[in-house]
């Protein structure tokens, strides 16, 4: 995570569901969220700003589904920087259960991520679950894929 | 015919000039390889004990000195591939046990590292991530739960 990553930046700009004032829903990026979520009204009370709201993508239904098999869950169309997100709604409520199921998710994926970079799978299986990648398992695929055909060029005396 | 140790570089240059035939590692022989093919096979727990720059060796023996080697060159060449598939998917089979802060693969040679460091490196930079935001926070809430004890009911999540 650096201060110029730019999947960091973006997914700081996902949208989480807040209440403001009573009872409104509104939807704002988790940079000025998490802002308003700790910060309270004034020194004396103890009421914040705003509540955040469990978004979607960590909520039960996903982390069920994720449990069942997390290697043909569409992790792109839930949010395509989901680990991100993860992280930082880990940090924000320190949900120690989240992180776990999502690091065992990561761990079962990143398995099946290096046999595709390898291509040990069909053309037509491999772009199905490909689809399916957030942007850092993308990042992945690449540098795995990158990795191996580096050696395979080396061992075949060609020059990179 | 005198027998001496000098570093490989020097026994390439050497040998290109015709001057020397280098003598291969006691493990550059189809016997030898074989035996180490049955302990893959036969062992699916651990890694032979291939020196640590195996593949590297044997492609300079390949290319450089073919004629030094005792076997026929396409035989030894198809058994370092096997090898070295084999050796993959015990490696393919070790990352899983991979975590946040430790992956142990005993008698992993260079290059073999080299092909999974990438990858490796950022599973385990982004598990560690993870792990990191909750742990610190953790300590974060601990703090503040001493200083300001009814305070820290606000941080339940929904």
């Amino acid at each position: 995570m650096s201060y110029y990553d730019l999947d960091d930046i973006i997914s700081d700009g996902q949208v989480s569901c807040s209440l403001i004032a009573k009872d409104t829903k509104l939807e704002l990026p988790i940079w000025i969220a998490e802002i308003l979520a700790i910060c309270s009204v004034s020194d004396d009370s103890s009421s914040f700003f705003i509540e955040m709201i469990q978004p979607e993508a960590i909520g039960s239904k996903v982390m069920n589904a994720i449990k069942t098999s997390p290697t043909s869950i569409d992790i792109h169309s839930i949010s395509q920087h989901y680990y991100s997100l993860v992280e930082k709604w880990g940090k924000l409520y320190t949900d120690k259960k989240l992180v776990d199921v999502v690091q065992q998710m990561l761990k079962e994926r990143s398995e099946e991520i290096n046999n595709h970079a390898q291509s040990l799978r069909g053309a037509q299986q491999e772009t199905s679950f490909l689809y399916t990648l957030d942007e850092f398992e993308k990042q992945l695929y690449k540098i795995s894929h990158e990795s191996h055909k580096n050696l395979k060029k080396w061992l075949q005396n060609e020059s990179s | 015919m005198n027998r001496i140790q000098v570093p490989i570089w020097l026994a390439q240059i050497l040998k290109a000039q015709r001057k020397c035939n280098i003598v291969p590692p006691e493990w550059l022989n189809l016997k030898t390889l074989k035996e180490l093919y049955q302990h893959e096979v036969t062992d699916l727990e651990s890694f032979s004990e291939l020196p640590f720059n195996w593949l590297e060796i044997s492609k300079i023996f390949f290319e450089n000195a073919p004629d030094d080697l005792s076997d026929e060159i396409h035989k030894l060449k198809s058994l370092i591939q096997d090898l070295k598939e084999i050796r993959m998917i015990k490696i393919k089979k070790g990352l899983t046990l991979i975590n946040e802060s430790h992956l142990q693969l005993d008698n992993l040679s260079l290059m073999e590292i080299n092909e999974i460091r990438p990858f490796v490196v950022s599973v385990m930079g982004k598990l560690t991530s993870m792990s990191e935001a909750v742990t610190q926070d953790e300590q974060e809430v601990e703090d503040e739960m001493e200083s300001e004890d009814d305070d820290a009911s606000m941080y339940g999540k929904e």
